[in-house]
C-alpha cells in the first residue's frame, strides 16, 4: 500500500513540483520586467499543458484501456455464462443473478468507453481553451458536458441498485448506524462526486455481501481492491490537482489555478466513470466464481 | 463529440492557440480590432462542425 501511494505521488508530484517553481519563477520575472507580463502568462499556460495535463491524459487513457480490456473480455465471456445459468436451473435464482444484469453491466462498460470518456476528454479541451483564449469562453458547455456525464453515471447507478435490491435476497453488511458517520464524511469532502461514491460503494456492498457467503469474505476483498485500485488513483490525482492549485493560489497567475482546478474537477467525474467499470468488473467476477463453485459443488 | 478523430476538438484547440499566439505578437491597440476576427473563425468552425453533425438536415 505504501509503494503504491509513492507511486502515485514519484509521477504526479514532480511534475506539479515543476510547476510550482515555474510559477514562482515567472512571478519573479513579472515583477523584474512587467511589460513582460503577457509573455510569461502565454510560457506558463504552455508549461501547465506540457508538464501537467499528462498525468490527467494518462489517466483517461488508463480507464479507457481498462474499460476496452473488460468490454472485450465480456464479449468473449457472455454467451459461455448465460449458457451455464441456463444450465444451472434453479441454482442461481437464489442469488438473484440475472443474465440482463450482466447485459446491462457490460453495456454500461461500452458506454463509458465510446461515450463517456470522449466526452470527458472534449470538457477538458474545452476548459483548456476557455483559460488560454478568455474572449472566446467554452465554460458552459464544459460544465454542460461535466454535469450531464455525473448525472447519467449515477442514473446508471441507481438503475443497479433497482436490479439488485428488486428480488430482495441481498442485505448490506455495513449498512447501519456504524457506517452512517462515515458516509456523512465522504459525501461532504469529496467535491462533485461525495454523495455519488457512497452510493455506488453501497450499491456494491449491498450485492457483494449476499455473495460473501459463497466465496468467503477475503476473496470479496481482494476482488473489490482490484476493482478499485484505478478509480482510487484518479481520485488521490485529482485531489493532487485541488490541492496544488490551492498551494500556488497566493502567487500565481488565476489562470494557472483555474486550469488546474478544473483539471481537477474533470478528474473527479473520470473517477465517477471509473466507478462504473469497477461494478461491471466486480459482478462480473463474482458471477465467475460461483458458477465455478457450483459447478465443482455439484459434480 | 467524435466526429471523424476528434477533429472538432482539434480544430477548436488549434484556432485557440493560433489566435492567442497571434494576441501575444500585436500591439495592444489592434487587440481589440482582432478580437471579432477570432470570434468570426471560431464561429464559422462551429457552424460547420453542426453541419457535420447533423448532415445539413437543419437547413
Amino acid at each position: 500500500m505504501i509503494s503504491f501511494i509513492e507511486t502515485i505521488l514519484g509521477t504526479v508530484l514532480s511534475s506539479f513540483v515543476i510547476v510550482i517553481i515555474a510559477t514562482f519563477i515567472a512571478l519573479l520575472v513579472d515583477f523584474l520586467f512587467p511589460s513582460f507580463a503577457k509573455w510569461t502568462r502565454m510560457m506558463m499556460i504552455f508549461i501547465v499543458i506540457a508538464v501537467v495535463l499528462q498525468p490527467a491524459f494518462e489517466h483517461l487513457a488508463l480507464i479507457r484501456d481498462i474499460a476496452h480490456t473488460i468490454s472485450s473480455m465480456f464479449i468473449g465471456v457472455y454467451p459461455i455464462m448465460t449458457a451455464s445459468m441456463i444450465a444451472a436451473g434453479g441454482a442461481f435464482s437464489m442469488l438473484n443473478f440475472q443474465p440482463a444484469m450482466l447485459l446491462f453491466a457490460n453495456g454500461a462498460i461500452v458506454l463509458a468507453e465510446s461515450v463517456l470518456i470522449p466526452l470527458l476528454t472534449a470538457a477538458l479541451i474545452f476548459d483548456l481553451v476557455t483559460r488560454i483564449l478568455p474572449a472566446v469562453p467554452f465554460s458552459k458547455m464544459a460544465d454542460l458536458i461535466r454535469t450531464t456525464l455525473l448525472s447519467s453515471v449515477s442514473a446508471v447507478v441507481a438503475a443497479y441498485s433497482i436490479f439488485i435490491t428488486v428480488g430482495g435476497t441481498m442485505s448490506w453488511a455495513l449498512s447501519g448506524i456504524a457506517s452512517e458517520p462515515i458516509k456523512e464524511l465522504i459525501r461532504q469532502n469529496v467535491p462533485l462526486i461525495g454523495s455519488f461514491m457512497t452510493e455506488s460503494v453501497g450499491t456494491i456492498g449491498r450485492y457483494s455481501s449476499g455473495v460473501s457467503v459463497f466465496a468467503g469474505g477475503w476473496f470479496i476483498t481482494a476482488i473489490w481492491t482490484v476493482a478499485l485500485v484505478p478509480s482510487i488513483k484518479t481520485l488521490l490525482t485529482a485531489f493532487f490537482y485541488r490541492w496544488t492549485a490551492a498551494l500556488i493560489e497566493p502567487f500565481a497567475n488565476e489562470d494557472i489555478t483555474g486550469i488546474l482546478d478544473d483539471i481537477g474537477k474533470t478528474l473527479f467525474v473520470l473517477c465517477a466513470v471509473s466507478f462504473l467499470i469497477a461494478f461491471a468488473f466486480i459482478y462480473t467476477a463474482l458471477f465467475s466464481v460461483i458458477l465455478i463453485k457450483l459447478i465443482t459443488t455439484m459434480k | 463529440m467524435r466526429i471523424e478523430n476528434g477533429i472538432f476538438l482539434t480544430g477548436v484547440l488549434l484556432i485557440t492557440l493560433l489566435s492567442s499566439t497571434i494576441l501575444l505578437l500585436v500591439p495592444k491597440e489592434t487587440e481589440g480590432d482582432f478580437l471579432p476576427i477570432i470570434k468570426l473563425a471560431m464561429g464559422i468552425w462551429l457552424i460547420r462542425s453542426i453541419f457535420v453533425f447533423f448532415g445539413h438536415s437543419l437547413l
